[in-house]
């Protein structure tokens, strides 16, 4: 066994490590010295194999030689490429961060009484499934990693239980992946039907078979699994849960699901894509449409939002718009053989992975740190933290202009997508509308930054803040650290671009690097030196103003400033533009429907579908546990998560079962 | 050395000065019009300019409560236009420094010139500057849907980004797109320039100044300065990028004049002819020229 293998079991052990013993210490103060310091550090060994494979191209097989006894079809087997190596590197990068913030942050939620037994299982272990989504080469083992991640993620979610919100949001999340899961069951159940065999390179080659006898039966299965992916990584029409569970959850596991989670769904459909299709003109038009949607709801949703997290949920939304966008024109540019605007297209949608799993996280965790210290979510009760607070007030600022500013990072990305749709006007004009769409709704993107950097940051100080001082070290030192991330790849893009540039060789599109001096086709940018000129001149003007020395009241056009009476809350700056597309409200009808008709899945008195699908086992297993424990929150819980798991795995042997019988057939 | 490399060393230097003295002196010429159509005298051509040297000396006061991000984004954004106004083609198509950045790229300096102004705006809680600041963001929306229309279009009329290749492939061509795209950024440039009927965000009559009510001194006149540099940037892209032209340099460069001198008239006649729009007409009125500015695109793609 050799080192990466070795490096990369251990680093498994060591999630798993966290997640068995965290729940045994009694003291969540103690336990979190267990948990964190133990995911993060495996998240750094994570981070190294998969810089090691993206530095040397070299992909690393690992055999675990375990499969299902009886069927010897679905052996547990790893392939890490330079594809999967830089979702694996993203994701453990901001698994590190998150960890470490949340030694100190998770306090918070321990002077509230709350303890870390579920939520010291689960979070490891949601950290660990996500990377062996992204890993893993067998279709079986993909499902069941997929599940993981999506009850871990589940358990997190529902971390404050005892409050309805934080129950209704893990039941609309619990709703829309299960329901979705079953359709990616039912697809590959069918794929895998063909060959008898589970691996991804077997399912292609069914996947193609298929398509070439059952032209419907391939579209169908096609569907399934767009909609299985679509709704894990928040797109239009599946995105509604998104913003409850993104923002009623601990502001650490947003960052990581807005961060990386739906990330590994973009993982997925790349990789599926790819595998099973190659350049198609349908698919890449279908994912860009989606896409633009995306773009549009996220986006204009966010801008109506005062609630901190649920806008930059919301925001999540649009930039993973964006992404979908990038992807799906890269696909089609690609089918129709134009390989560099494809290859442009392809870079800016995963450059933008790259990107937003950055500044996102970042400004997740600086939300964190608001609340931490003021206390309340709604922009109109913030402001003024500047004062106290400068780190975080540089995170969020950097975060904030990330999201589409020239200079910092999310600009990079949306204009290598804005050019290679812009200028696709001649070969596909819909393409080209779809970027004018895009280069639109990015001014809308600009405005709720704008809406959360000031309204937390800057103006009055109005909610009763705790303690006037900066947050614990820990969480300066992630929030800043993604912060300086941030600006390096603003500035320098060519770092990630290289590396994306090496994962998409694994699919056959290997681009040239736009953003090089070197005078492309099309276009040109040098962050760098915009940097220079835009920095010096900044420098010498700033300057100039550094020493203000007469502080004066708001002069107000010289009326008497009185804040109560005068003030132009935060929440308002948009109205005008809220109100105005038909599409907002007709959407506002639409899934305030939907999700009052999740909200009446309450088959028992007060409990929600996903808690009464455990409550039978439940029942059955309090007979084994001391009076004490039936009682808690926590028993509850973790034997929901247990009993859903024992259904998933029945649910794949049964899927094991169905597909060889059918194989041989 | 050749007169084209020649030219494109001298013109970022040149623009430099352009942006520093003709973008308020053009101001001047545009009050002095504007004084004229009211039947006024008007005050002399300098007075921008002087008006903006007597606020660099004037002192500079920090509004209560203001956070250095009021200072910082204030000067970053004119920092960010006076960079624009380097990579802009001006009075001739080449420019040694155009790498820095595409024609996408240049819009966005603008769109982050006005939206930074914004986040110094936003930072004050002077009820004026934070209606200003909601009206200044809901117009720069609208705006790049005509930026983008006109991007579109002339991406697919000259099948390149590049500014300088844009502006040579504009020299030849006279069509009906990039006329249209014109149109568009004329739009463009009413809104990014704060001009009536567009001049919502800053509004003298009505939330006195807007976003530039806190603000005095050098980080006043630095506000002012951002906002006729934009006009600027935007007036020499429609001359350079939209209009066709003769490639002799001195006859492009006169011409340049001419066409900013022209547009700057027509921006004029427009401002009196016109009142300053409710915001909500304004956003109305918005959104169905947006149906329009849609159309622009198509009409290059089928080959007019």
């Amino acid at each position: 066994m050799g080192i990466p293998e070795t490096t990369y079991y251990v680093a498994m052990l060591l999630y798993l490590l966290a997640a068995v013993t965290t729940p045994l210490v009694k003291d969540p103060r103690k336990g979190k010295w267990i948990v964190f310091p133990l995911s993060a550090i495996a998240s750094l060994m994570i981070a190294a194999l998969s810089l090691q494979v993206l530095l040397y191209g070299k992909t690393i097989v690992i055999d675990t030689g375990f499969g299902i006894p009886v069927f010897r079809v679905a052996v547990l087997k790893f392939t890490i490429d330079t594809l999967s190596a830089l979702f694996a590197l993203v994701i453990s990068i901001v698994g590190f961060f998150a960890s470490v913030y949340s030694i100190s942050y998770m306090e918070e939620y321990f002077r509230e009484g709350r303890g870390l037994s579920l939520f010291g299982l689960a979070y490891p272990l949601f950290i660990a499934s996500m990377i062996l989504v992204v890993t893993v080469s067998n279709m079986l083992w993909f499902l069941v990693f997929w599940e993981l991640m999506a009850i871990t993620g589940y358990a997190v979610i529902v971390y404050r239980s005892e409050e309805d919100r934080a129950r209704f949001a893990g039941l609309l999340y619990f709703v829309v992946s299960s329901a979705t899961a079953v359709l990616m069951y039912v697809a590959s159940a069918i794929l895998v039907g063909v060959l008898g065999d589970y691996s991804f390179g077997a399912i292609a080659a069914a996947f193609r078979s298929v398509r070439s006898t059952n032209p419907e039966v391939a579209l169908i299965v096609t569907l399934l699994f767009l909609i299985g992916f679509m709704a894990k990584a928040g797109v239009f029409p599946l995105h509604f849960w998104l913003p409850y569970a993104h923002a009623e959850c601990p502001s650490n596991i947003s960052a990581l699901l807005s961060g990386v989670t739906i990330k590994v769904a973009v993982y997925a459909l790349v990789r599926f894509v790819y595998m099973m299709y190659g350049p198609d003109l349908l698919v890449g038009l279908l994912i860009a449409t989606f896409g633009v949607a995306s773009i549009v709801v996220g986006n204009l949703w966010a801008v109506r939002e005062s609630d901190i997290k649920r806008l930059l949920a919301f925001s999540s939304i649009g930039h993973m718009g964006y992404i979908w966008l990038g992807i799906g024109a890269g696909i089609a540019l690609h089918a129709m053989g134009q390989v560099v605007l494809a290859a442009l297209a392809m870079l800016g949608g995963l450059l933008h992975v790259v990107n937003h799993a950055m500044f996102k996280s970042t400004l997740f965790l600086t939300a964190g740190a608001v609340i931490y210290r003021a206390g309340t979510r709604n922009i109109d009760r913030l402001g003024g933290l500047a004062r106290y607070m400068p780190y975080t007030t540089f995170a969020a600022l950097v975060g904030s202009l990330s999201v589409g500013v020239p200079l910092f990072s999310g600009f990079n990305s949306k204009w290598l997508i804005y050019v290679s749709t812009l200028s696709a006007g001649s070969v596909s004009p819909l393409i080209m509308y779809y970027g004018i769409i895009a280069f639109w709704m990015a001014a809308a993107s600009l405005a709720y930054a704008i809406k959360y950097f000031s309204g937390c940051f800057t103006g009055r100080e109005k909610s009763h803040i705790h303690e006037k001082r900066e947050v614990p070290a820990s969480m300066t030192f992630a929030m800043v650290s993604g912060a300086v991330i941030s600006l390096f790849l603003g500035l320098f893009p060519i770092v990630p671009s290289i590396a994306i540039e090496k994962a998409i060789g694994v699919i056959g599109l290997v681009p040239r690097t736009p953003l090089l001096f070197a005078p492309a086709l099309y276009t040109m940018y040098s962050p760098l030196m915009l940097a220079i000129y835009v920095g010096a001149l900044t420098l010498v003007l700033f300057l100039t103003v550094a020493k203000l020395e007469r502080e004066v009241p708001v002069w107000a056009s010289g009326e008497r400033f009185v804040p109560s009476i005068m003030e132009y809350r935060v929440s308002a700056l948009y109205r005008p533009l809220e109100e105005v597309f038909a599409i907002v409200k007709v959407g506002d009808r639409v899934y305030s429907a939907i999700v009052s008709a999740v909200r009446k899945l309450r088959p028992l008195k007060e409990v929600y579908i996903d808690e009464a699908i455990a409550v039978p086992i439940t029942k059955l297993s309090e007979k084994f546990v001391s009076a004490r424990a039936r009682y808690t929150e926590l028993y509850f819980h973790v034997a929901s998560v247990l009993a859903y798991l024992a259904l998933v795995t029945l649910a794949v042997i049964l899927l094991v079962y169905i597909s060889i019988v059918a194989g041989l057939m | 050395m050749g007169i084209v490399s020649f030219l494109a060393l001298i013109t970022p230097f040149i623009n430099i000065v352009l942006a520093l003295v003709l973008a308020p002196l053009l101001d001047g010429y545009y009050r002095k019009v504007r004084a004229k159509l009211q039947n006024r005298i008007g005050p002399p051509i300098t007075q921008t300019l002087r008006d903006i040297i007597k606020l660099l000396n004037k002192e500079t006061l920090k509004p209560e409560g203001a956070h250095r991000v009021f200072i910082v984004c204030n000067v970053l954004a004119l920092a960010f236009a006076l960079t624009a106004s380097v990579i802009v083609p001006t009075i001739s198509p080449y420019n040694r420094l155009a790498y820095i950045g595409d024609v996408i790229v240049l819009f966005y300096l603008i769109t982050a010139s006005s939206i930074l102004t914004a986040y110094a705006a936003a930072a004050i809680e002077s009820p004026y500057t934070r209606l200003g600041s909601g009206r200044e963001v809901t117009q720069v929306f609208f705006a790049e849907l005509f930026v983008a229309a006109a991007i579109a279009t002339l991406a697919v009329k000259y099948g390149t980004l590049i500014v300088e290749h844009m502006a040579l492939m504009a020299i030849n061509t006279v069509s009906v797109s990039t006329i249209l795209a014109a149109i568009l950024l004329f739009v463009a440039l009413l809104i990014e320039g704060s001009i009536i009927p567009y001049d919502v965000p800053e509004a003298k009559t009505e939330i006195i100044g807007g976003v530039l009510a806190e603000f005095s001194g050098k980080l006043l006149a630095y506000a002012e300065y951002t906002i006729l540099i934009r006009r600027f940037v935007i007036a020499s892209l429609i001359a350079n990028l939209t209009t066709p032209s003769i490639g002799n340099p001195i006859i492009y460069a006169v011409l340049y004049f001419v066409k900013l001198i022209v547009i700057y008239t027509v921006a004029v006649v427009v401002e009196v002819l016109n009142a300053r729009y409710r915001i909500h007409s304004l956003v109305d009125l918005l959104q169905k020229l947006s149906i329009l500015a849609l159309i622009v695109p198509l009409i290059a793609v089928l080959g007019y």
